[in-house]
């Protein structure tokens, strides 16, 4: 039992504490790194800042700003014209930011980089042909053209950029990851990346110069909430124009090494900036693992409670009802159908990100299994227990207590088992929504590619997966009595 | 050999009933009601799904006798045996349980003055033997040395041996599962016994020696009982008065003498047939 003791201590700790500086990122590299940067910039002056990085898309990370759960995240302004605008024509960074005014959002000052589409060739193919702009492909007879399907397919795409510059090629679709390594055994010529790519350095690419401006401009920028603090808001502006894009190639390519983490590389930016004196003391692999461990115990553990309370309060006063029972059941049962990262992005808008949408979404999630093991446990005890325990008059409350939870209890404790299983599992989902866990390092080596990375949330989730099991095993004996465990059972 | 021993007994728990009867209804005096009557139905009919289980049944079932519904497996005697203890309620008619209407009584009142006891599920499986027999004075916070008394009491009676009370139901034989069974029913002294099929799946041994128990008990405490039992061989051991019935309704009721020597129909007769 005193194993259970963390999970208790850690219950008793409030969801949220004082005002400190929250800031989001998106899932991917280049996204963790800025606002990695930005957290440690704040910390060295002093603030103390709330990571809520690796949110799963643009939807997911703007309703958390609206909604306060965040104070700001990079952003960039290509994604804020097209998908939160909804207003493509807007370029000028002053019509972007009244825009934003209205929804008391502002705008910092661009990072310098710019992360958009770009047509890469090999340095070769560029010194040969004397390439420096999109233009210049034109006067190239034979162009092998090897671009990934997405953008192969779009229209602001491939098809645009032909019209827009008169090319007149014939382009194949290959795999994105694919790509620099076609193009650098020389069996493509060209091929659309990302501007900030680690890999064009790795690979010696040139880009060549949108000369006729056909990409959206995706310039990177913070942006917050308008009623930041002034003096936030000037620390986060000394990074402006601090960055451009063959130095946030370098950054995303540092992060490629598996033993260099987010910390490390904007720590040695800000170091080689000035911006910082000394780098920030980056937690060693046992202390995250623990932080972790302990915050996946605490939304699951929270979660767990509250569905037990519910779920068997709530199936043993309708039991009787087998109606009323069932709809319950069919409720419960179509919750389960949601798909988790479904589930936690509707909770956004009510709860916000962190830890309470993820406890709700776990505490929804548990109640299926809870509930149907309590009712079917207690329809399914032999009429006559109940006859004799009325007989004696017994009250409802002392049958409950005497007779049905008993003999229901093997059932009950096999449902509370398969919950916190399934708890344990789905809350590493909870990390695209900022709420920590041990799904931290899973989404984190996502973002990177990094399978040892997503192995330090893997494993120790399983472990405490099988942990879970044994404890339960533990507390079936501690609460019922031998012959009626499991399939030994007698009646 | 066997009807005239049957007749013995039948007489002997007459007259020790007689004679405890004054004192016993002494102590009753404090009860609310004191109809002549352990049970009454008065034209009551019941429906159980699409089937009906009670049709038209009128019936008085003296106090202070034991009383032996009699009838095949579907012949509504589960159902009368319900109805007495207000587990079911009548579709017409009324049902009368020691004087209380059960469709307007308060219903726990009428139960603690009731012992129940039933085949199979007699002891609830997660207790301990010793805590199954004296819940029911847990229940109603009577623990205590008395209690202790009481329980000793009741075992020496039916024979069971202390050791048992340490044990889980299921360690126990048939047998010692349903003595146990009627101790818990009995623990309270209820003023009406109500048995459903308790000696049923038990070898005839065994059940035989259950029966000189009870009987036994029924002779120190002449408690009013109503016994369900589809076994005729049972009915006339145990039982001064017997009601036999088919297909919700009665066939013939009165002392089991009576019934014995002028069977209403051939049924009652064949069941008759060799019982003396």
């Amino acid at each position: 039992m005193l194993r259970f003791l963390p999970v208790v201590l850690l219950l008793t700790s409030p969801l949220a504490v004082a005002e400190a500086i929250v800031i989001g990122s998106k899932n991917f590299t280049e996204n963790y790194i800025l606002a990695e940067a930005s957290a440690q910039l704040l910390e060295s002056h002093g603030y103390e800042v709330r990571r809520r990085f690796g949110l799963n898309g643009t939807k997911i990370v703007f309703e958390a700003l609206q909604n306060r759960a965040l104070d700001f995240y990079p952003e960039y302004t290509g994604t804020i014209t097209e998908v939160i605008l909804e207003r493509p024509g807007l370029t000028q960074l002053t019509e972007i930011r009244t825009a934003l005014a209205q929804d008391d959002l502002i705008l910092l000052s661009p990072l310098g980089f710019n992360n958009s589409y770009a047509i890469a060739v090999s340095e070769t193919f560029a010194k040969t042909h004397q390439l420096r702009n999109i233009s210049d492909l034109t006067r190239v007879g034979h162009v092998r053209v090897g671009l990934p399907h997405e953008f192969l397919s779009r229209n602001d795409g491939w098809p645009g950029l032909k019209q827009r510059y008169a090319i007149d090629l014939v382009a194949t679709g290959i795999e994105h990851s694919l790509s620099y390594e076609a193009i650098a055994s020389g069996k493509i010529d060209v091929t659309a990346v990302y501007s900030t790519d680690g890999e064009i350095l790795r690979s010696r690419l040139v880009l060549l110069h949108d000369d006729l401006s056909y990409f959206p401009q995706y310039r990177a920028a913070f942006l917050a909430r308008q009623d930041i603090a002034p003096p936030v808001r000037d620390i986060l502006e000394s990074l402006s124009g601090r960055i451009d894009d063959t130095r946030m190639q370098q950054l995303n390519l540092q992060v490629l090494d598996p033993a260099v983490s987010f910390a490390d590389v904007a720590s040695e930016f800000l170091l080689e900036e000035g911006l910082i004196s000394s780098a920030q003391d980056v937690p060693g692999f046992m202390p995250r693992l623990w932080r972790n461990t302990q915050r996946h115990l605490k939304l699951t553990g929270i979660a767990l409670l509250l569905a037990i309370v519910t779920g068997v309060g709530i199936a043993a006063a309708v039991h009787r009802s087998r109606r009323t029972a069932n709809a319950f059941l069919y409720f419960t049962g179509l919750l389960q159908t949601v798909p988790s990262i479904a589930l936690l992005a509707l909770l956004i808008p009510w709860f916000g990100i962190g830890q309470t949408p993820a406890i709700i979404a776990l505490f929804l999630y548990s109640l299926l299994p809870i509930a149907r093991g309590t009712i079917t446990a207690m329809l399914a005890i032999p009429p006559g227990y109940r006859h004799v325990a009325a007989a004696m008059a017994m009250s409802r409350q002392q049958e409950m207590r005497y007779v049905l939870m008993p003999l229901a209890m093997p059932h009950v404790i096999a449902g509370i088992r398969t919950a916190a299983v399934i708890s344990i599992g789905t809350a590493t989902l909870a990390a695209f929504i900022g709420a920590g866990g041990l799904g931290d390092p899973i989404v984190t080596g996502l973002a990177l590619n990094d399978s040892s990375m997503i192995l330090q949330g893997a494993l120790p989730a399983a472990g405490l997966a099988i942990l879970t099991e044994l404890a339960f095993t533990g507390l079936e004996s501690w609460l019922v009595v031998p012959h009626m465990r499991g399939r030994h059972a007698r009646r | 050999m066997a009807p005239d021993f049957i007749k013995d007994c039948i007489e002997c728990t007459g007259i020790v009933a007689r004679h405890l009867q004054m004192s016993y209804c002494a102590e009753m005096q404090n009860c609310a009601t004191t109809s002549q009557y352990a049970a009454e139905f008065q034209d009551v009919s019941l429906r159980r799904g699409d089937v009906l289980a009670l049709q038209n049944v009128t019936l008085s079932m003296p106090r202070h006798s034991t009383t032996a519904i009699l009838g095949t497996s579907g012949s509504g005697k589960s159902s009368l045996i319900q109805l007495i203890i207000g587990l079911l309620r009548p579709d017409s008619g009324k049902v009368q349980t020691l004087g209380e209407n059960i469709a307007d009584c308060e219903l726990q009142n009428l139960r603690k003055r009731i012992g129940y006891a039933i085949q199979d599920v007699a002891l609830f499986p997660h207790m301990k033997v010793g805590r199954n027999i004296v819940l029911p004075a847990v229940l109603h916070n009577r623990t205590g040395d008395e209690t202790r008394k009481r329980l000793d009491e009741l075992m020496q009676i039916m024979q069971l041996s202390p050791d048992i009370l340490d044990r889980y139901p299921h360690e126990l034989s048939g047998g010692q599962q349903q003595r146990a069974g009627l101790c818990r029913a009995m623990l309270l002294r209820p003023e009406l016994l109500l048995l459903d099929e308790p000696f049923s799946g038990l070898d005839t041994m065994t059940r035989r020696a259950i029966h000189r128990e009870f009987r036994t008990l029924r002779r120190l405490e002449p408690v009013s009982t109503i016994i369900v039992t589809h076994d005729p061989q049972e009915a006339v051991a145990l039982a001064e008065q017997l009601v036999v019935m088919m297909a919700g309704t009665i066939l013939q009721s009165g002392p089991t003498k009576d019934v014995m020597e002028h069977p209403a129909n051939e049924y009652v007769q064949e069941l008759c047939t060799g019982l003396g």
